[in-house]
């Protein structure tokens, strides 16, 4: 049900929201964070933190706790702290007819388990597919699995694109003078990378069979994003959850993503399915189910797209001409402020050279990256 | 040309005339050429010869007026103990009074134009202007008859009406009461419309009855004289003189209030105010509503009664009441004795009932009458038009949002009439409005009313009521929803004899709704909801005798419930059809209501309501252990049951009592205790009351809601009653109110009692109002403080709310006051300003944040901890009637306001949500801005 679309309808009758600030006392904080599953072929990554105040968000990592995967069979797989607070294992191989629970032992001795559960086998996903609308493109996802009904799928998705900063730069001022860039050292073309947000869920509990068709995972706007101006990627990640996992986070999603509308559900508590061995009414969040993982990967060109005018971040830049004397040069680039971009020739000859700020000229100072990645066509 | 024949006219009539109105005036002097040539000279001297024995007055009038010009002007009632002995042979006529009335207290006077005033006591001087002042205040009311009233003006005939006395009941000697009982119908005089809620009393002794909704009424007095007056709002106060000799029928035919500024010094209202045993009762007519602003000017009644004190809304975009800290679902709506189950529109924004159909709206916040059963809060009956039985008529109205036309008039003349009227909406261009990927977006809703009243005889009167509407909505062309409602109901009134008589009601109501998205083809699906049900009920009202007036009866309503199926739409949906069980259940209640009344002071209203509650089958249902959660794993059994099996029953009585003291003519206090059961409940994971929540009979897993309520109220109206006040204080308490548990799943669930949390309530609060209902300006002012607070009751819930502990309910609000004023500037203008303000309502706010999935989230613990910003509102509107001019074809009106005059971003509720990876805090105002609106309607 799309309630979110009775709310857009409310701003036409005259509604708006504000800014709202709550004044709360006596915040939840420091509550035990475990987020992941366990992956049974493949990379298994658990991230814990502490839950902290509303007021200011921030991201504390749980460190120095000792994890492992707990198998029905006795085994027990340690996992190792690779960053702050983030525990992995890759290249498992686990018997798919086992049950699975992950152990976790923090740094103030405390010991938590989390219930035993299943594998859910991900079946591969048959297609990613998408559509442009006037607001943007619609990445769907279809696959099915006719060896269990129902299905309860979770998609997450990693996003990498091209783009290229609005004015390319061949040369470049070493100091005293304009000289040819080498490759090297090209800064117009880069790439840059994002995860999901939002938690993306379905089920065919209400189907016939286990056929997930077209269910949309991403919207790719035009405005207020530049991934759609030369060539974007999007890898949808694909894993299945059990019955009480999928209505964990269909209630995560319910209390954290759905809200504003005029009928909105009531919020209620997130707990999980880990719990402290010692005190069980102690409030520890996340849920921790077992599956495999499957993948797929789509490519969209711009020339794909029908013609619209995507927002490029770049709306603001403009050029500059400087003469091609040393002090001109000295006076303009010096400092670092202005990035040369190309020589200007009048009836033949060099008369000047045009230039903009870094920003305009350096894509790396949008948040990417020089390197193409492997996997990019 | 009719001539008119006047006999007498009352000293006070004559007074007025002199004092204030050459047009008056002119109508006497026609009145008297009238006469005058009628009377041509017969007898050149005017002697007069006659011979009398045991003769009336009318004997004797007749006679003079035969041999000579003399016209008498006299009431009849006071000389109809006269017996005239005498004989005369030619003498003037003032010898032959002299001798007439000779030892009496009766006294004549003879007017230059051959008038002649019959008066008891005071002496007439024919010379007005000189005497007017020693008249006053000593006059009676005087009797006027009429003979040929087929073309007189209406300020003649009510003049006459209220002047001339009825003689009702045959004056037998053998029946030996004491007491007579008169019965009839109130009706509007113009229209033949039965009126609602009149108030006919007598002021000594001080007796009063109120108006059926159909307009009936039973007052029962001591034999002789009295002065009935009546009274009803938007109607002019009149009064009857009646001599009582036994039990008969007068009717009494009301005027509607033209011009409001002058006429009505009290009003039926407040008088039932102090005298009606019902308390906590708010009556309101349709004037009242339609002054009332509203958003885009639509007269809403919904809207209207959330100005009253108790009453109150979570929201703007939700005209779910809660009367009392009882939820919505605890409202029995009555649309002429059908059920309306959602009255909106439009999400919530607008109410379903057309105003032009609606007579009269009824709420009982306190004490319910015994007729009424099945909700734990209140009654709303809403009694709809019936429609001109004189001519034909109809309205149209042109605003923002919606139109709506009314036509009505008689089938037959003076015994069958109809009503037909319908709204619809044009909202679409509001959606035109939004972004282009909304641009595919619909939204529509109509209503339709049908009424017909049929007077079969004297004795029987057939009524039948016809609703459907229809809302549908469609936002950019993804998932569709629709609800209706469809009513339909047949009346049969019969009297069996004066003092008793029955309604019988059949009905079909039914209420559904459906969501269906064909978006995504594999996916494509319809889902319906639906309730049906058919009822019968019989209401029997005797007037035993003077202090007992009995109400009893029976009902039974059978329910069949929809509670959800599913099912694919097209070749390509995989969708899986699914229909969660229908339910039956049939509920049946009889009761027994006594009206004793003690003194005239002193009265009690007892009532015993018997409810028997059957669920039946085809049914298959969940056994659970004793204290063990209702859990999917914890399901012993399932036993099905075959069609029309009984598989549980709930029964027991409800208590319905009231009591009223009044301590003087304007002040009295009044007390009342009830007890309600409640077999129906609406299931719903959402504050405002939505379209798509669902209802639940109760079943052997779910128990019947239970609640009860003790009231206190005091009455004191002032300056001559043309302001009442009223403070009420309640306690209530409330068993097995349906909470769900956290993440509950509510459509198409199997097994709901496992997604349900047994819950108490408690409320309490003081209501403060003080209204003024006539005059120039007028309006009301209330104040509440409440309370209501929730527990969850079920240790077996697997979850426990809050600790167990008790928490506020979603439209908790302790503090609320509003003030409804309207000034009348002429006849054609007038202005009304509305402030509302309230505690905000409580929320579950988060505690804190935690980062999963890539993003800060919210954590949430207790709810309802917190509360939304108060809210504060102020709307104005202005009314521009056309002319007055009775006999226009047309007349016009413009309704012009502005909704939320200062534009203040009154929060509907504030939410958290996690955008791009960070939490943002928002809060929601429904309305951001003041909303000015149109209204155009005529009348035709």
């Amino acid at each position: 049900m799309k309630m979110k679309h009775w709310v857009i309808m409310l701003f036409v009758l005259g509604a708006c929201t504000d800014k709202y600030v709550a004044n709360i006392k006596g915040q939840a904080t420091g509550f035990l964070v475990v987020e992941g599953y366990i992956n049974i072929t493949g990379t298994t990554t658990i991230q814990m933190s502490r839950s902290t105040g509303l007021d200011s968000p921030v991201y504390l990592p749980e460190t120095g706790a000792q994890v492992e995967i707990q198998s029905t069979n006795g085994a027990s797989i340690p996992l190792s702290e690779l960053n702050a607070g983030i525990y992995s294992d890759t290249g498992l191989n686990l018997d798919p007819t086992q049950q699975y629970r992950l152990h976790i032992k923090t740094t103030n001795g405390k010991d938590y388990l989390s219930d035993l559960s299943n594998v859910n086998i991900s079946p591969p996903i048959d297609s990613l597919s998408w559509t442009a609308a006037s607001d943007g493109v619609t990445v769907y996802v279809t696959t099915h699995n006719p060896a269990v009904q129902p299905g309860y799928y979770q998609w997450s998705y990693e996003e990498t694109w091209e783009y290229k900063s609005k004015f390319g730069s061949d040369i470049e001022y070493d100091g005293s003078g304009l000289i040819l860039r080498p490759d090297s050292d090209m800064i117009t073309t880069c790439w840059r990378s994002d995860v999901s947000t939002t938690i993306n869920i379905a089920s065919t509990e209400k189907l016939s069979s286990n056929v997930i068709y077209e269910y949309p995972v991403a919207l790719v706007p035009y405005s207020n994003t530049d991934k759609l101006v030369y060539e974007y990627s999007i890898l949808v990640k694909q894993t299945v959850l059990s019955q009480d996992w999928y209505e964990w986070v269909q209630k995560v999603q319910r209390n954290t993503e759905a809200l504003g509308s005029i009928f909105d559900a009531l919020p209620s508590e997130t707990g999980g399915n880990i719990h402290n061995t010692a005190d069980p009414t102690e409030l520890v969040i996340g849920f921790i189910g077992t599956t495999t993982e499957t993948e797929k990967r789509l490519f969209i060109n711009r020339t794909q797209i029908p013609p619209t005018i995507v927002y490029t971040g770049y709306e603001d830049c403009t050029q500059d001409t400087t003469g091609l004397d040393a002090a001109s040069l000295n006076a303009k680039f010096g400092k670092g402020i202005y990035i040369p971009t190309a020589i200007i020739y009048s009836m033949g000859f060099p008369v000047g050279v045009s230039s903009s700020i870094p920003e305009c000229v350096d894509c790396r100072l949008k948040g990417g990256t020089l390197v193409q990645p492997a996997f990019w066509q | 040309m009719h001539c008119l024949r006047w006999r007498l006219i009352s000293t006070k009539l004559l007074t007025e005339m002199m004092r204030y109105s050459g047009r008056c005036l002119l109508l006497v002097v026609l009145l008297g050429c009238l006469s005058t040539k009628l009377h041509a000279q017969k007898n050149a001297q005017n002697l007069i010869t006659v011979t009398f024995h045991d003769a009336p007055i009318q004997e004797l009038v007749e006679e003079i007026e035969s041999q000579t010009d003399y016209f008498f002007y006299y009431d009849i009632s006071l000389f109809d103990s006269l017996k005239f002995n005498f004989s005369v042979s030619r003498e003037p006529l003032s010898t032959v009074l002299d001798r007439a009335f000779a030892n009496t207290s009766f006294n004549y006077a003879i007017g230059p134009h051959d008038e002649v005033f019959l008066t008891k006591e005071a002496l007439i001087q024919t010379n007005l202007s000189a005497t007017l002042d020693s008249l006053k205040g000593k006059h009676r009311a005087y009797h006027v008859e009429i003979e040929d009233d087929q073309n007189q003006n209406t300020k003649t005939q009510i003049a006459a009406l209220e002047n001339k006395l009825y003689q009702i009941g045959v004056n037998s000697a053998n029946n030996g009461s004491p007491n007579a009982l008169i019965t009839g119908y109130v009706r509007d005089a113009k229209t033949g419309e039965s009126i609602a809620g009149a108030s006919i009393y007598t002021d000594k002794p001080r007796v009063g009855v109120a108006s059926d909704q159909y307009g009936y009424y039973a007052i029962s007095l001591t034999k002789g004289r009295h002065i009935l007056n009546i009274q009803s709002i938007g109607m002019k106060d009149t009064r009857r003189q009646i001599l009582l000799s036994g039990d008969g029928k007068m009717n009494i035919d009301l005027q509607g209030q033209v011009m409001m500024l002058k006429n009505v010094i009290v009003s039926a209202e407040k008088l039932s105010n102090i005298r009606g045993v019902t308390m906590g009762v708010q009556k309101m007519d349709i004037k009242t509503l339609k002054q009332v602003p509203v958003v885009f000017g639509e007269a809403d009644l919904l809207r209207v009664l959330l100005t009253l004190p108790g009453v109150k809304s979570v929201g703007e975009a939700s005209t779910g009441l809660n009367v009392r800290g009882g939820s919505a679902d605890q409202n029995l709506i009555l649309f002429n004795d059908a059920t309306i189950y959602n009255p909106s529109h439009f999400f919530g924004f607008f109410s379903a009932f057309n105003p032009d159909v609606v007579k009269s709206v009824e709420l009982y916040k306190s004490s319910i009458p015994a007729r009424y059963g099945g909700r734990l809060s209140s009654v709303l009956d809403i009694t709809a038009r019936e429609g001109n039985k004189k001519e034909f008529e109809g309205n149209a109205g042109i605003g923002l949002v919606t139109s709506r036309l009314e036509f009505e008039g008689p089938i037959v003349k003076d015994k069958t009439s109809f009503i037909i009227a319908g709204r619809t909406t044009y909202a679409n261009w509001l959606l035109g409005l939004l972004p282009d990927q909304y641009k595919n977006s619909k939204a529509s809703f109509y209503d339709l009313n049908l009424n017909v009243s049929h007077q079969i005889d004297k004795n029987n009167n057939l009524y039948l009521t016809a609703y459907t509407s229809g809302d549908k909505f469609n936002l950019n062309s993804d998932t569709t929803y629709g609800y209706g409602n469809t009513n339909l109901s047949l009346k049969w009134k019969h009297s069996f004899n004066d003092k008793l008589y029955g309604v019988f009601i059949t009905g079909y109501d039914k209420y559904n709704y459906d969501i269906s998205s064909t978006a995504n083809p594999v996916n494509a699906f319809k889902l319906s909801f639906g309730i049906n049900q058919s009822y019968l009920k019989a209401q029997f009202y005797y007037f035993l005798s003077p202090k007992h007036s009995l109400e009893f009866g029976l009902n039974s309503m059978y329910y069949v419930l929809q509670p959800g199926t599913y099912e694919p739409i097209g070749k390509e949906s995989l969708v899986q059809a699914d229909t969660v069980a229908k339910e039956q259940a049939l509920e049946s209640a009889v009761y027994l209501s006594d009206k004793f009344t003690i003194t005239p002071q002193f009265v009690i209203e007892g009532g015993i309501r018997f409810s028997v509650y059957n669920y039946l089958g085809p049914q298959s249902v969940n056994q659970y252990p004793p204290d063990v959660p209702k859990s999917p794993d914890n399901v012993v059994d399932v036993k099905t049951y075959g069609p029309g099996q009984l598989i549980k029953t709930y029964s027991g009585p409800e208590y319905r009592l009231s009591l009223r003291y009044e301590f003087t003519d304007n002040f009295s206090i009044k007390a009342s205790y009830n007890t309600e059961r409640q077999y129906i409940h609406v299931l719903s994971n959402t504050t405002a009351i939505s379209p798509t929540d669902i209802w639940k009979l109760s079943d052997p897993n779910i128990v019947p809601e239970w609640g009860n309520q003790y009231s206190l109220g005091f009455y004191k109206n002032l300056k001559n009653n043309t302001i009442e006040t009223s403070v009420e204080v309640y306690y209530k308490t409330m068993e097995h109110i349906l909470d769900y548990k956290s993440g509950a799943v509510l459509l198409m669930n199997h097994n709901i009692e496992t997604d349900v949390i047994n819950t108490n309530g408690r409320a309490y609060g003081i209501e403060f109002l003080i209204k003024k209902a006539t005059g120039k300006l007028n309006g009301w002012l209330s104040y509440t403080y409440s309370r209501v607070e929730l527990k969850q009751a079920d240790p077996y819930a697997g979850e426990i709310i809050n600790g167990g502990n008790y928490y506020p309910a979603n439209y908790d609000q302790p503090n609320s006051a509003t003030m409804v004023a309207n000034y009348r500037v002429n006849h054609r203008f007038s202005l009304s300003l509305n402030s509302t303000y309230t505690t905000g309502r409580p929320i579950t706010l988060p505690t804190g944040s935690y980062f999963y999935y890539n993003s800060f989230r919210t954590l949430y613990s207790d709810r309802n901890a917190y509360r939304i910003p108060d809210y504060y509102r102020t709307d104005f509107s202005m009314n521009i009637d056309g002319n007055h001019k009775v006999h226009q074809k047309f007349h016009n009106s413009w309704t012009i306001g502005v909704y939320n005059v200062f534009g203040r971003h009154n929060p509907y509720s504030v939410y958290y949500v996690s955008q791009n990876g960070a939490l943002n805090g928002y809060q929601l105002s429904i309305f951001g801005s003041a909303i000015p609106f149109i209204n155009f309607n005529v009348r035709f």
